[in-house]
């Protein structure tokens, strides 16, 4: 892919993505887009955890199933020390540290 | 001091964890672009003018892999069709004005509708505001500035801060796992394991590639017959 395609991909996603979060704020309270959108729909309530919590599986599963033993624990340590800080402190960003630095950790411990 | 001010003293403050949560992921990315030969511009602007996070990292690898571009950019706008949940339940904590709600839409990603959503029923006032613009300002500059840093040093880093790099490849999937279990309620518990196991076994024993379709059509099939309350 040549870097004038890519630049065309990006603005054209940056467009998407601006329209996808300004959308609901040009609209009238009454749309039927905005009830739809407003967690009155079941389905469409669970979509979002839904689309993130397979996101998840798309990276990890892969991955843990195609490396080594050592590689697995990295990624079964970082998973469990992101939760368990998520847990404990409800902020992501600490939990995020603490994911990288177990993985970082078990994959040296391996080496 | 104005409530204004205090505002956005506090909605720095706010957007601190939200600064500890990007900075390795964009620096991971803007890394992760240079060593795919892009130049160091492409990555900067991407997370300037896009910043999505996750869909960035998938677009990034599909297109850098020769996948058709409409088709790389139509998945990421579904994946990030989650972004339309977030407005209408922030709305009252905007402003009036369209010409001042439009740049604070623009940077509303999930981690600052996550910091957002504490303040949903508080009544509107300009330090609200405020706040709201400091979380979103903080959250922008630290994505962008995070990609400039890891497009700048990657190759650099790459060579001397090897296992740095190596554990930095977790970033992506920590976000994933933390985004999902945050905005996970106990109304969408089920479905979300449903659909998290349908994908599982379909990346075990199928296409890695039709997995989220298949997994998210699989959660959305069980939230519609078990009806589970909104």
């Amino acid at each position: 892919m040549t870097i004038s395609h890519m630049l065309i991909a990006i603005v054209v996603m940056a467009i998407a993505t601006f329209c996808l979060r300004v959308t609901p704020f040009l609209l009238s309270e009454r749309s039927p887009l905005l009830q739809l959108f407003s967690g009155d729909n079941k389905a469409i309530n669970a979509l979002g955890p839904m689309l993130l919590a397979v996101l998840a599986v798309i990276t990890l599963v892969p991955a843990i199933a195609g490396s080594s033993l050592s590689h697995g624990s990295a990624y079964l340590a970082g998973t469990v020390a992101t939760v368990a800080m998520l847990a404990a402190t409800r902020n992501t960003g600490l939990a995020i540290i603490a994911g990288i630095v177990a993985y970082g950790t078990v994959l040296q411990l391996a080496v | 001091m104005s409530n204004a001010i205090l505002g956005a003293k506090s909605g720095l403050v706010a957007g601190m964890p939200i600064i500890v949560g990007y900075l390795p992921i964009s620096l991971t990315f803007g890394a992760l672009a240079v060593s795919y030969g892009l130049p160091v511009w492409l990555p900067i602007v991407f997370s300037a003018l896009v910043m999505t996070g996750g869909t960035q990292f998938i677009m990034l690898g599909a297109l850098q892999g020769g996948l058709f571009w409409p088709y790389v950019v139509a998945l990421c706008a579904f994946i990030d069709s989650r972004h339309m949940l977030y407005g209408p339940m922030l709305r009252g904590l905007f402003p009036q004005k369209l010409s001042h709600r439009l740049p604070l839409a623009f940077a509303l990603t999930d981690e600052v509708f996550g910091v957002a959503i504490s303040k949903r029923r508080e009544p509107a006032s300009a330090g609200l505001t405020r706040w709201l613009g400091s979380v979103t300002a903080t959250s922008y500059l630290s994505w962008v500035i995070g990609t400039a840093v890891g497009a700048l040093l990657g190759s650099w880093m790459e060579v001397n801060m090897p296992a740095l790099i190596q554990a930095l490849h977790f970033a992506l999937p920590a976000l994933f796992i933390c985004l999902a279990i945050e905005t996970c309620s106990k109304s969408t518990l089920m479905p979300v394991i449903v659909a998290g196991l349908v994908a599982t076994l379909v990346v075990l024993f199928a296409n890695t590639a039709i997995a989220l379709l298949v997994g998210v059509l699989a959660g959305v099939a069980y939230a519609l017959l078990k009806r589970v309350p909104a």
